[in-house]
Protein backbone atom coordinates (compact mmCIF):
# COMPACT_ATOMS: atom_id res chain seq x y z
CA UNK A 1 0.00 0.00 0.00
CA UNK A 2 3.10 2.19 0.26
CA UNK A 3 3.26 3.00 -3.22
CA UNK A 4 -0.06 3.86 -3.45
CA UNK A 5 0.80 7.31 -1.39
CA UNK A 6 3.83 8.06 -3.32
CA UNK A 7 1.11 9.50 -5.82
CA UNK A 8 0.39 12.16 -3.38
CA UNK A 9 4.07 14.26 -3.94
CA UNK A 10 2.38 15.53 -7.30
CA UNK A 11 1.24 19.06 -6.28
CA UNK A 12 -1.28 21.82 -7.56
CA UNK A 13 -4.93 23.15 -6.76
CA UNK A 14 -5.39 22.51 -10.60
CA UNK A 15 -5.22 18.71 -10.44
CA UNK A 16 -8.56 17.42 -9.27
CA UNK A 17 -12.55 17.61 -10.33
CA UNK A 18 -13.54 21.39 -11.43
CA UNK A 19 -17.15 22.74 -11.65
CA UNK A 20 -18.31 25.21 -13.57
CA UNK A 21 -21.90 26.07 -13.98
CA UNK A 22 -22.94 27.21 -17.54
CA UNK A 23 -26.83 28.27 -16.89
CA UNK A 24 -28.98 27.72 -13.84
CA UNK A 25 -32.90 28.69 -12.62
CA UNK A 26 -35.13 27.58 -10.88
CA UNK A 27 -35.51 24.11 -11.81
CA UNK A 28 -32.41 23.46 -14.38
CA UNK A 29 -28.47 23.84 -13.35
CA UNK A 30 -26.11 23.06 -16.26
CA UNK A 31 -23.27 22.48 -15.30
CA UNK A 32 -19.37 21.31 -16.73
CA UNK A 33 -17.15 18.36 -14.64
CA UNK A 34 -13.66 18.53 -15.56
CA UNK A 35 -11.41 16.17 -14.41
CA UNK A 36 -13.43 13.35 -13.44
CA UNK A 37 -13.70 9.89 -14.43
CA UNK A 38 -16.37 8.67 -16.49
CA UNK A 39 -17.09 5.90 -14.22
CA UNK A 40 -17.32 8.48 -11.30
CA UNK A 41 -19.38 11.41 -13.21
CA UNK A 42 -21.64 8.21 -14.38
CA UNK A 43 -22.51 7.13 -10.95
CA UNK A 44 -23.45 10.80 -9.91
CA UNK A 45 -25.63 11.06 -12.63
CA UNK A 46 -27.31 7.38 -11.99
CA UNK A 47 -27.80 8.12 -8.72
CA UNK A 48 -29.52 11.13 -9.01
CA UNK A 49 -31.99 9.63 -11.55
CA UNK A 50 -33.27 6.87 -9.09
CA UNK A 51 -32.14 7.70 -5.73
CA UNK A 52 -32.43 10.77 -4.50
CA UNK A 53 -35.20 10.80 -2.23
CA UNK A 54 -38.85 12.67 -2.73
CA UNK A 55 -42.03 12.46 -1.59
CA UNK A 56 -45.40 11.70 -3.67
CA UNK A 57 -48.56 10.03 -3.07
CA UNK A 58 -48.30 6.39 -2.29
CA UNK A 59 -51.52 5.52 -0.78
CA UNK A 60 -55.42 7.01 -1.77
CA UNK A 61 -58.18 6.36 -0.19
CA UNK A 62 -61.21 6.83 -2.19
CA UNK A 63 -63.97 7.85 -0.52
CA UNK A 64 -66.29 8.99 -3.18
CA UNK A 65 -65.17 8.40 -7.04
CA UNK A 66 -68.62 9.30 -9.29
CA UNK A 67 -65.92 11.04 -11.61
CA UNK A 68 -65.49 9.08 -15.31
CA UNK A 69 -62.69 8.34 -14.59
CA UNK A 70 -61.71 4.96 -12.64
CA UNK A 71 -60.36 4.62 -9.45
CA UNK A 72 -57.07 3.27 -10.18
CA UNK A 73 -56.67 5.53 -12.78
CA UNK A 74 -57.11 8.21 -10.26
CA UNK A 75 -54.88 7.26 -8.17
CA UNK A 76 -52.25 6.61 -10.41
CA UNK A 77 -52.44 10.13 -11.67
CA UNK A 78 -52.32 11.49 -8.09
CA UNK A 79 -49.51 9.73 -7.59
CA UNK A 80 -47.75 11.50 -10.35
CA UNK A 81 -48.01 15.07 -8.78
CA UNK A 82 -44.65 17.18 -7.65
CA UNK A 83 -44.86 17.40 -4.05
CA UNK A 84 -42.25 19.67 -2.30
CA UNK A 85 -39.63 18.00 -0.53
CA UNK A 86 -38.92 20.44 1.65
CA UNK A 87 -37.32 19.01 5.01
CA UNK A 88 -37.47 15.35 3.11
CA UNK A 89 -34.39 14.52 4.74
CA UNK A 90 -35.82 14.35 8.51
CA UNK A 91 -39.11 12.20 6.82
CA UNK A 92 -38.83 8.70 7.67
CA UNK A 93 -39.03 5.99 5.33
CA UNK A 94 -42.58 3.81 6.02
CA UNK A 95 -40.85 0.80 5.83
CA UNK A 96 -38.44 1.68 8.75
CA UNK A 97 -40.73 3.91 11.11
CA UNK A 98 -42.55 1.50 13.86
CA UNK A 99 -46.05 3.67 14.00
CA UNK A 100 -49.23 1.88 12.78
CA UNK A 101 -50.52 2.21 10.07
CA UNK A 102 -49.24 5.96 9.59
CA UNK A 103 -47.79 8.80 11.58
CA UNK A 104 -46.71 12.18 10.82
CA UNK A 105 -43.26 11.44 10.77
CA UNK A 106 -43.24 8.87 7.74
CA UNK A 107 -46.65 10.25 6.31
CA UNK A 108 -48.11 13.70 4.65
CA UNK A 109 -52.08 13.16 4.57
CA UNK A 110 -53.28 15.40 1.82
CA UNK A 111 -57.42 15.50 1.11
CA UNK A 112 -59.47 16.58 -2.44
CA UNK A 113 -62.95 17.17 -2.23
CA UNK A 114 -64.48 18.34 -5.13
CA UNK A 115 -68.15 18.38 -6.09
CA UNK A 116 -70.20 19.84 -9.21
CA UNK A 117 -73.42 20.84 -8.04
CA UNK A 118 -75.04 22.73 -10.52
CA UNK A 119 -72.92 23.82 -13.02
CA UNK A 120 -73.16 22.92 -16.56
CA UNK A 121 -69.30 23.83 -17.17
CA UNK A 122 -67.37 20.97 -16.10
CA UNK A 123 -65.43 21.58 -12.90
CA UNK A 124 -61.92 21.37 -13.28
CA UNK A 125 -60.14 19.66 -10.80
CA UNK A 126 -55.89 20.71 -10.26
CA UNK A 127 -53.42 19.64 -8.19
CA UNK A 128 -53.86 23.12 -6.61
CA UNK A 129 -56.84 21.82 -4.72
CA UNK A 130 -55.06 19.22 -2.84
CA UNK A 131 -54.73 20.66 0.98
CA UNK A 132 -52.01 19.14 2.95
CA UNK A 133 -53.58 17.78 6.65
CA UNK A 134 -51.43 16.57 9.07
CA UNK A 135 -52.14 12.74 10.40
CA UNK A 136 -53.91 14.24 13.50
CA UNK A 137 -55.92 15.95 12.03
CA UNK A 138 -54.70 19.59 13.64
CA UNK A 139 -53.06 22.05 11.90
CA UNK A 140 -54.83 22.29 8.45
CA UNK A 141 -53.06 24.76 6.39
CA UNK A 142 -53.68 25.90 3.12
CA UNK A 143 -51.40 24.47 0.00
CA UNK A 144 -49.36 27.08 -2.00
CA UNK A 145 -46.74 28.39 0.49
CA UNK A 146 -48.24 30.00 2.94
CA UNK A 147 -45.40 28.85 5.32
CA UNK A 148 -42.88 29.53 2.89
CA UNK A 149 -40.76 32.24 5.51
CA UNK A 150 -37.97 30.02 5.92
CA UNK A 151 -34.41 30.17 3.70
CA UNK A 152 -36.02 28.20 0.97
CA UNK A 153 -38.70 29.06 -1.17
CA UNK A 154 -40.23 26.04 -1.41
CA UNK A 155 -43.97 25.26 0.10
CA UNK A 156 -44.00 22.76 2.91
CA UNK A 157 -43.21 19.20 2.44
CA UNK A 158 -45.44 17.65 0.77
CA UNK A 159 -47.76 20.66 -0.79
CA UNK A 160 -48.31 20.46 -4.48
CA UNK A 161 -45.80 22.45 -6.80
CA UNK A 162 -47.45 24.86 -8.87
CA UNK A 163 -45.25 25.96 -11.54
CA UNK A 164 -48.06 27.76 -14.18
CA UNK A 165 -48.67 30.69 -14.66
CA UNK A 166 -52.29 30.62 -12.90
CA UNK A 167 -50.96 28.42 -10.01
CA UNK A 168 -53.44 25.50 -10.61
CA UNK A 169 -50.93 22.73 -11.29
CA UNK A 170 -51.46 19.73 -13.05
CA UNK A 171 -54.72 19.11 -13.81
CA UNK A 172 -56.47 15.38 -12.32
CA UNK A 173 -59.78 15.44 -13.94
CA UNK A 174 -62.93 17.19 -14.69
CA UNK A 175 -66.16 16.89 -13.09
CA UNK A 176 -69.83 17.05 -14.67
CA UNK A 177 -72.71 18.27 -13.43
CA UNK A 178 -73.57 15.67 -10.11
CA UNK A 179 -70.19 14.20 -10.10
CA UNK A 180 -68.19 14.21 -7.26
CA UNK A 181 -64.27 13.44 -5.87
CA UNK A 182 -63.56 13.07 -2.48
CA UNK A 183 -59.87 11.39 -1.95
CA UNK A 184 -57.58 10.60 1.24
CA UNK A 185 -53.90 10.60 -0.38
CA UNK A 186 -51.06 9.47 2.06
CA UNK A 187 -48.04 10.93 0.65
CA UNK A 188 -44.99 8.59 1.51
CA UNK A 189 -40.99 8.96 0.89
CA UNK A 190 -39.25 6.98 -1.48
CA UNK A 191 -36.91 6.77 -4.32
CA UNK A 192 -37.29 6.35 -8.39
CA UNK A 193 -35.71 3.51 -8.38
CA UNK A 194 -39.14 1.85 -7.22
CA UNK A 195 -41.03 4.01 -8.88
CA UNK A 196 -40.43 6.84 -11.51
CA UNK A 197 -43.48 9.24 -9.68
CA UNK A 198 -40.54 9.49 -6.90
CA UNK A 199 -37.99 11.14 -9.92
CA UNK A 200 -36.27 14.74 -8.46
CA UNK A 201 -35.63 15.18 -11.83
CA UNK A 202 -37.22 15.34 -15.43
CA UNK A 203 -34.38 14.69 -17.42
CA UNK A 204 -30.51 14.38 -17.06
CA UNK A 205 -28.44 15.33 -20.41
CA UNK A 206 -25.06 14.00 -20.01
CA UNK A 207 -22.66 14.63 -22.96
CA UNK A 208 -18.54 13.91 -23.27
CA UNK A 209 -16.55 14.37 -26.07
CA UNK A 210 -18.57 16.45 -28.04
CA UNK A 211 -16.65 15.94 -31.48
CA UNK A 212 -15.90 12.22 -30.83
CA UNK A 213 -12.47 12.18 -31.16
CA UNK A 214 -12.49 9.03 -28.72
CA UNK A 215 -14.74 7.57 -31.14
CA UNK A 216 -17.00 6.21 -28.42
CA UNK A 217 -19.64 6.09 -31.25
CA UNK A 218 -19.78 5.81 -34.75
CA UNK A 219 -21.05 7.87 -37.39
CA UNK A 220 -23.42 6.47 -39.81
CA UNK A 221 -23.10 7.98 -43.51
CA UNK A 222 -23.31 8.00 -46.83
CA UNK A 223 -20.29 9.20 -48.52
CA UNK A 224 -18.76 11.46 -45.72
CA UNK A 225 -19.79 11.63 -42.34
CA UNK A 226 -18.12 15.74 -41.66
CA UNK A 227 -20.88 16.61 -44.62
CA UNK A 228 -23.62 14.64 -43.61
CA UNK A 229 -23.71 15.63 -39.55
CA UNK A 230 -24.00 18.75 -38.23
CA UNK A 231 -21.16 20.64 -35.54
CA UNK A 232 -21.65 19.63 -32.42
CA UNK A 233 -23.75 23.28 -31.35
CA UNK A 234 -24.35 22.21 -28.27
CA UNK A 235 -21.29 21.84 -26.26
CA UNK A 236 -18.92 21.83 -28.99
CA UNK A 237 -17.58 25.54 -28.41
CA UNK A 238 -16.16 23.47 -24.84
CA UNK A 239 -13.37 21.68 -27.33
CA UNK A 240 -11.07 22.09 -29.69
CA UNK A 241 -12.36 20.44 -32.94
CA UNK A 242 -10.48 17.77 -34.61
CA UNK A 243 -8.01 19.49 -37.16
CA UNK A 244 -8.45 16.40 -39.25
CA UNK A 245 -4.95 15.43 -39.82
CA UNK A 246 -4.25 14.40 -35.80
CA UNK A 247 -3.10 10.46 -35.10
CA UNK A 248 -6.19 8.95 -33.04
CA UNK A 249 -4.90 8.99 -29.73
CA UNK A 250 -5.30 5.92 -28.24
CA UNK A 251 -4.70 7.07 -24.53
CA UNK A 252 -7.01 9.73 -24.24
CA UNK A 253 -9.87 9.43 -21.69
CA UNK A 254 -12.58 11.14 -21.20
CA UNK A 255 -12.66 13.98 -19.19
CA UNK A 256 -15.75 16.65 -18.87
CA UNK A 257 -18.67 16.02 -18.64
CA UNK A 258 -21.48 18.26 -19.95
CA UNK A 259 -24.40 17.75 -17.68
CA UNK A 260 -28.18 19.02 -17.98
CA UNK A 261 -29.74 18.67 -15.24
CA UNK A 262 -33.32 19.38 -15.09
CA UNK A 263 -35.37 18.96 -12.06
CA UNK A 264 -39.62 19.00 -11.84
CA UNK A 265 -39.35 21.54 -9.42
CA UNK A 266 -40.05 19.24 -6.09
CA UNK A 267 -36.48 19.64 -5.48
CA UNK A 268 -34.18 22.96 -6.42
CA UNK A 269 -31.32 21.81 -8.69
CA UNK A 270 -28.62 22.25 -6.71
CA UNK A 271 -30.17 20.62 -3.34
CA UNK A 272 -30.93 17.65 -6.43
CA UNK A 273 -26.98 17.33 -7.21
CA UNK A 274 -25.98 17.63 -3.47
CA UNK A 275 -28.56 15.15 -1.82
CA UNK A 276 -27.33 12.85 -5.39
CA UNK A 277 -24.03 12.54 -3.61
CA UNK A 278 -24.74 12.38 -0.34
CA UNK A 279 -26.94 9.29 -1.24
CA UNK A 280 -23.71 7.89 -2.95
CA UNK A 281 -21.74 8.86 0.55
CA UNK A 282 -24.29 6.82 2.47
CA UNK A 283 -23.60 4.08 -0.21
CA UNK A 284 -20.27 3.92 0.64
CA UNK A 285 -20.59 4.93 4.35
CA UNK A 286 -22.38 1.68 5.00
CA UNK A 287 -20.15 -0.43 2.91
CA UNK A 288 -17.36 0.55 5.08
CA UNK A 289 -19.35 0.07 8.16
CA UNK A 290 -19.65 -3.45 6.69
CA UNK A 291 -16.31 -3.75 6.81
CA UNK A 292 -15.85 -2.55 10.27
CA UNK A 293 -18.02 -4.75 12.25
CA UNK A 294 -17.02 -7.63 10.16
CA UNK A 295 -14.20 -7.98 12.59
CA UNK A 296 -13.92 -11.33 11.40
CA UNK A 297 -12.84 -10.59 7.79
CA UNK A 298 -10.44 -8.13 8.59
CA UNK A 299 -8.56 -10.40 10.73
CA UNK A 300 -9.54 -13.97 9.54
CA UNK A 301 -9.55 -12.89 5.74
CA UNK A 302 -11.51 -15.16 3.44
CA UNK A 303 -12.84 -17.51 6.51
CA UNK A 304 -15.27 -15.42 7.66
CA UNK A 305 -18.06 -13.49 6.12
CA UNK A 306 -19.89 -15.08 3.19
CA UNK A 307 -23.03 -17.05 2.91
CA UNK A 308 -22.26 -20.79 2.75
CA UNK A 309 -23.74 -21.32 -0.99
CA UNK A 310 -27.46 -23.33 -0.81
CA UNK A 311 -28.23 -26.61 -2.30
CA UNK A 312 -24.54 -27.85 -3.48
CA UNK A 313 -24.38 -24.97 -6.11
CA UNK A 314 -27.09 -26.91 -8.59
CA UNK A 315 -28.47 -23.71 -9.52
CA UNK A 316 -28.18 -22.35 -13.12
CA UNK A 317 -24.99 -21.02 -12.35
CA UNK A 318 -23.94 -24.05 -11.22
CA UNK A 319 -20.13 -25.29 -11.24
CA UNK A 320 -18.78 -23.90 -14.11
CA UNK A 321 -18.68 -19.94 -12.85
CA UNK A 322 -15.21 -17.97 -13.14
CA UNK A 323 -14.85 -18.16 -9.35
CA UNK A 324 -15.97 -22.07 -9.77
CA UNK A 325 -14.73 -25.54 -9.41
CA UNK A 326 -12.13 -25.05 -12.66
CA UNK A 327 -10.71 -22.01 -11.65
CA UNK A 328 -6.81 -21.23 -9.95
CA UNK A 329 -9.00 -19.73 -7.52
CA UNK A 330 -11.70 -22.52 -6.32
CA UNK A 331 -11.31 -24.64 -3.21
CA UNK A 332 -14.90 -24.55 -3.42
CA UNK A 333 -17.16 -26.29 -5.81
CA UNK A 334 -18.42 -23.17 -7.75
CA UNK A 335 -20.97 -21.26 -6.58
CA UNK A 336 -21.45 -17.74 -7.93
CA UNK A 337 -23.96 -15.89 -5.91
CA UNK A 338 -24.52 -16.77 -2.70
CA UNK A 339 -28.32 -17.62 -2.15
CA UNK A 340 -29.12 -19.03 -5.86
CA UNK A 341 -30.35 -21.88 -6.57
CA UNK A 342 -33.74 -24.06 -4.46
CA UNK A 343 -36.11 -22.69 -2.74
CA UNK A 344 -36.48 -18.96 -1.85
CA UNK A 345 -37.03 -19.45 1.35
CA UNK A 346 -32.65 -20.13 1.82
CA UNK A 347 -32.31 -16.74 -0.48
CA UNK A 348 -29.98 -14.16 1.03
CA UNK A 349 -32.64 -12.21 0.80
CA UNK A 350 -35.04 -15.13 2.51
CA UNK A 351 -35.02 -14.44 6.52
CA UNK A 352 -33.55 -18.33 7.11
CA UNK A 353 -29.81 -16.88 6.66
CA UNK A 354 -28.11 -14.86 8.92
CA UNK A 355 -24.98 -14.52 7.85
CA UNK A 356 -22.55 -17.29 7.69
CA UNK A 357 -24.40 -19.71 10.41
CA UNK A 358 -25.92 -22.51 7.85
CA UNK A 359 -23.31 -25.21 7.50
CA UNK A 360 -22.70 -26.64 4.64
CA UNK A 361 -24.65 -29.01 3.24
CA UNK B 1 -15.28 -32.05 5.53
CA UNK B 2 -12.56 -29.83 6.85
CA UNK B 3 -15.06 -27.03 6.18
CA UNK B 4 -16.69 -28.13 9.80
CA UNK B 5 -13.78 -26.07 11.82
CA UNK B 6 -14.19 -22.92 9.28
CA UNK B 7 -18.24 -23.15 10.47
CA UNK B 8 -17.40 -23.24 14.33
CA UNK B 9 -15.79 -19.97 13.42
CA UNK B 10 -18.13 -18.48 11.72
CA UNK B 11 -20.77 -19.31 13.98
CA UNK B 12 -18.69 -17.58 17.17
CA UNK B 13 -17.67 -14.65 15.07
CA UNK B 14 -21.16 -14.18 13.70
CA UNK B 15 -22.30 -13.45 17.44
CA UNK B 16 -19.55 -12.08 18.77
CA UNK B 17 -18.20 -9.61 16.04
CA UNK B 18 -21.28 -7.29 16.69
CA UNK B 19 -23.40 -8.29 14.50
CA UNK B 20 -26.76 -7.84 16.39
CA UNK B 21 -25.14 -3.92 17.57
CA UNK B 22 -25.95 -2.85 13.52
CA UNK B 23 -29.10 -4.83 12.89
CA UNK B 24 -30.66 -1.84 11.74
CA UNK B 25 -28.87 -2.19 8.64
CA UNK B 26 -28.17 -5.59 7.57
CA UNK B 27 -24.89 -7.06 6.44
CA UNK B 28 -24.67 -6.48 2.43
CA UNK B 29 -20.70 -7.14 2.22
CA UNK B 30 -20.06 -10.59 1.45
CA UNK B 31 -17.12 -12.39 0.55
CA UNK B 32 -17.22 -15.24 -2.36
CA UNK B 33 -16.06 -18.84 -1.52
CA UNK B 34 -13.11 -19.51 -3.03
CA UNK B 35 -11.38 -16.19 -2.01
CA UNK B 36 -7.94 -15.77 -0.27
CA UNK B 37 -6.27 -12.36 1.11
CA UNK B 38 -4.48 -11.31 -2.33
CA UNK B 39 -7.76 -12.20 -4.61
CA UNK B 40 -11.17 -12.11 -3.55
CA UNK B 41 -14.51 -11.83 -5.02
CA UNK B 42 -17.01 -9.38 -2.82
CA UNK B 43 -21.19 -9.88 -3.24
CA UNK B 44 -22.46 -6.50 -2.39
CA UNK B 45 -26.01 -7.29 -2.47
CA UNK B 46 -28.35 -4.31 -3.50
CA UNK B 47 -25.59 -2.35 -5.35
CA UNK B 48 -25.61 -2.14 -9.67
CA UNK B 49 -23.47 -0.20 -11.62
CA UNK B 50 -23.52 3.09 -9.72
CA UNK B 51 -21.25 1.64 -6.94
CA UNK B 52 -19.87 -0.87 -9.31
CA UNK B 53 -18.21 0.88 -12.13
CA UNK B 54 -16.92 3.66 -9.71
CA UNK B 55 -15.12 1.11 -7.50
CA UNK B 56 -13.52 -0.21 -10.04
CA UNK B 57 -12.76 2.30 -11.16
CA UNK B 58 -10.91 3.37 -8.04
CA UNK B 59 -9.78 0.33 -7.27
CA UNK B 60 -7.97 -0.50 -10.53
CA UNK B 61 -6.13 3.31 -9.57
CA UNK B 62 -4.53 1.62 -6.50
CA UNK B 63 -0.91 0.31 -8.35
CA UNK B 64 -1.21 -2.43 -6.01
CA UNK B 65 -3.61 -3.87 -7.64
CA UNK B 66 -3.20 -6.62 -10.36
CA UNK B 67 -6.81 -6.85 -11.58
CA UNK B 68 -10.45 -5.44 -10.43
CA UNK B 69 -13.48 -5.98 -12.45
CA UNK B 70 -17.05 -6.44 -11.60
CA UNK B 71 -20.34 -8.07 -12.80
CA UNK B 72 -23.68 -8.16 -12.23
CA UNK B 73 -24.72 -11.74 -12.54
CA UNK B 74 -28.71 -11.57 -12.91
CA UNK B 75 -30.37 -8.97 -13.81
CA UNK B 76 -33.36 -10.14 -11.76
CA UNK B 77 -30.99 -10.44 -8.49
CA UNK B 78 -30.05 -6.91 -7.13
CA UNK B 79 -26.26 -8.32 -5.91
CA UNK B 80 -23.16 -6.73 -8.00
CA UNK B 81 -19.79 -8.52 -7.59
CA UNK B 82 -16.31 -7.06 -7.86
CA UNK B 83 -12.92 -9.35 -7.97
CA UNK B 84 -10.20 -7.96 -6.84
CA UNK B 85 -6.07 -9.17 -7.25
CA UNK B 86 -3.31 -7.47 -5.24
CA UNK B 87 0.51 -7.82 -5.87
CA UNK B 88 2.90 -8.57 -3.76
CA UNK B 89 1.05 -9.87 -0.94
CA UNK B 90 -1.35 -6.72 -0.10
CA UNK B 91 -4.59 -7.40 1.52
CA UNK B 92 -7.83 -7.14 -0.57
CA UNK B 93 -9.23 -5.67 2.83
CA UNK B 94 -7.14 -2.92 2.78
CA UNK B 95 -7.62 -1.97 -0.99
CA UNK B 96 -11.38 -2.22 -0.66
CA UNK B 97 -11.42 -0.55 1.84
CA UNK B 98 -8.95 2.17 0.72
CA UNK B 99 -10.92 2.67 -2.41
CA UNK B 100 -14.11 3.36 -0.13
CA UNK B 101 -12.51 6.04 1.43
CA UNK B 102 -11.38 7.81 -1.83
CA UNK B 103 -14.36 7.46 -3.59
CA UNK B 104 -16.46 9.53 -0.52
CA UNK B 105 -13.40 11.98 -0.19
CA UNK B 106 -13.96 12.20 -4.29
CA UNK B 107 -17.56 13.41 -3.21
CA UNK B 108 -16.64 15.82 -1.30
CA UNK B 109 -14.41 16.81 -3.36
CA UNK B 110 -17.30 17.51 -6.20
CA UNK B 111 -19.62 18.63 -3.77
CA UNK B 112 -17.47 21.19 -2.32
CA UNK B 113 -16.31 22.51 -5.84
CA UNK B 114 -19.96 22.23 -7.15
CA UNK B 115 -21.40 24.67 -4.18
CA UNK B 116 -18.30 26.61 -4.49
CA UNK B 117 -19.17 27.22 -8.03
CA UNK B 118 -22.85 27.53 -7.38
CA UNK B 119 -22.21 30.26 -5.17
CA UNK B 120 -20.15 32.29 -7.69
CA UNK B 121 -22.38 31.83 -10.22
CA UNK B 122 -25.40 33.50 -7.75
CA UNK B 123 -22.87 36.25 -7.14
CA UNK B 124 -21.90 36.83 -10.42
CA UNK B 125 -26.23 36.83 -11.15
CA UNK B 126 -27.82 38.64 -8.27
CA UNK B 127 -30.50 39.69 -10.65
CA UNK B 128 -31.59 35.51 -10.70
CA UNK B 129 -30.78 35.05 -7.37
CA UNK B 130 -34.27 35.91 -5.81
CA UNK B 131 -36.51 33.78 -8.10
CA UNK B 132 -34.13 30.88 -8.01
CA UNK B 133 -35.08 29.02 -5.04
CA UNK B 134 -31.32 27.58 -4.09
CA UNK B 135 -31.16 26.41 -0.78
CA UNK B 136 -28.50 27.03 1.41
CA UNK B 137 -27.90 23.15 2.19
CA UNK B 138 -24.82 23.53 4.33
CA UNK B 139 -26.57 21.39 6.47
CA UNK B 140 -27.00 18.89 4.55
CA UNK B 141 -23.45 18.58 3.57
CA UNK B 142 -21.94 19.33 7.18
CA UNK B 143 -24.04 16.25 7.98
CA UNK B 144 -22.84 13.97 5.54
CA UNK B 145 -18.74 15.20 6.12
CA UNK B 146 -19.12 14.72 9.67
CA UNK B 147 -20.78 11.04 8.94
CA UNK B 148 -18.03 10.25 6.38
CA UNK B 149 -15.10 11.31 8.61
CA UNK B 150 -16.50 9.02 11.69
CA UNK B 151 -15.98 6.17 9.10
CA UNK B 152 -12.50 7.84 7.94
CA UNK B 153 -9.42 6.60 10.11
CA UNK B 154 -6.69 7.58 7.84
CA UNK B 155 -5.93 11.16 8.68
CA UNK B 156 -3.64 11.31 5.43
CA UNK B 157 -6.79 11.00 3.25
CA UNK B 158 -8.34 14.30 4.90
CA UNK B 159 -6.84 16.66 3.06
CA UNK B 160 -7.64 14.87 -0.22
CA UNK B 161 -4.60 14.51 -1.51
CA UNK B 162 -5.42 11.33 -2.84
CA UNK B 163 -6.76 13.85 -6.02
CA UNK B 164 -3.39 13.29 -7.84
CA UNK B 165 -4.13 9.95 -8.83
CA UNK B 166 -7.34 10.62 -10.69
ZN1 LIG C 1 -44.75 6.43 10.78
Amino acid sequence: MDGYNAYDGIDGDEAGPKVTIREMDRTTIKFNLTNTSLAFANSIRRVMLAEVPTIAIDLVEIESNTSVLADEFLAHRLGLIPLSTKGIEDMVDPRECDCDPICDRCTVVLRLSVVNRSSDQHVKVFARDLFVESVGGANYNRANGVHGTSSEDMPPLGTPILMDRDKQGPLICQLRRGQELKVKCLAKRGIAKEHAKWAPTAAIGFEYDPWNKLRHTTLWYETDPKAEWPEPEKNGQWEEPPTGDERFNYEAEPETFYIDLEGTGVMPPDQIMHSGIQVLQNKLASIIRDLDSDNQGQTNGYDGGFSPPMNGGQSAYGGNTAYGAGTAYGQDPGYQTPGFGGAGATSVYGSATPYGRQPYP
Amino acid sequence: MSNDAEMTDAQGGAEANGAEEFVHEKQRLKILPGSSDTAASFAFEKEDHTLGNALRYIIMKNPDVEFCGYSIPHPSEAVMNVRIQTWDGVSVWDVLRKALDDLCDLCDVVEEKFTKARDEFNAEHPDRMKKKGMTKNKLATTRTIQQHRRYHEQGELAHMKFWKLI
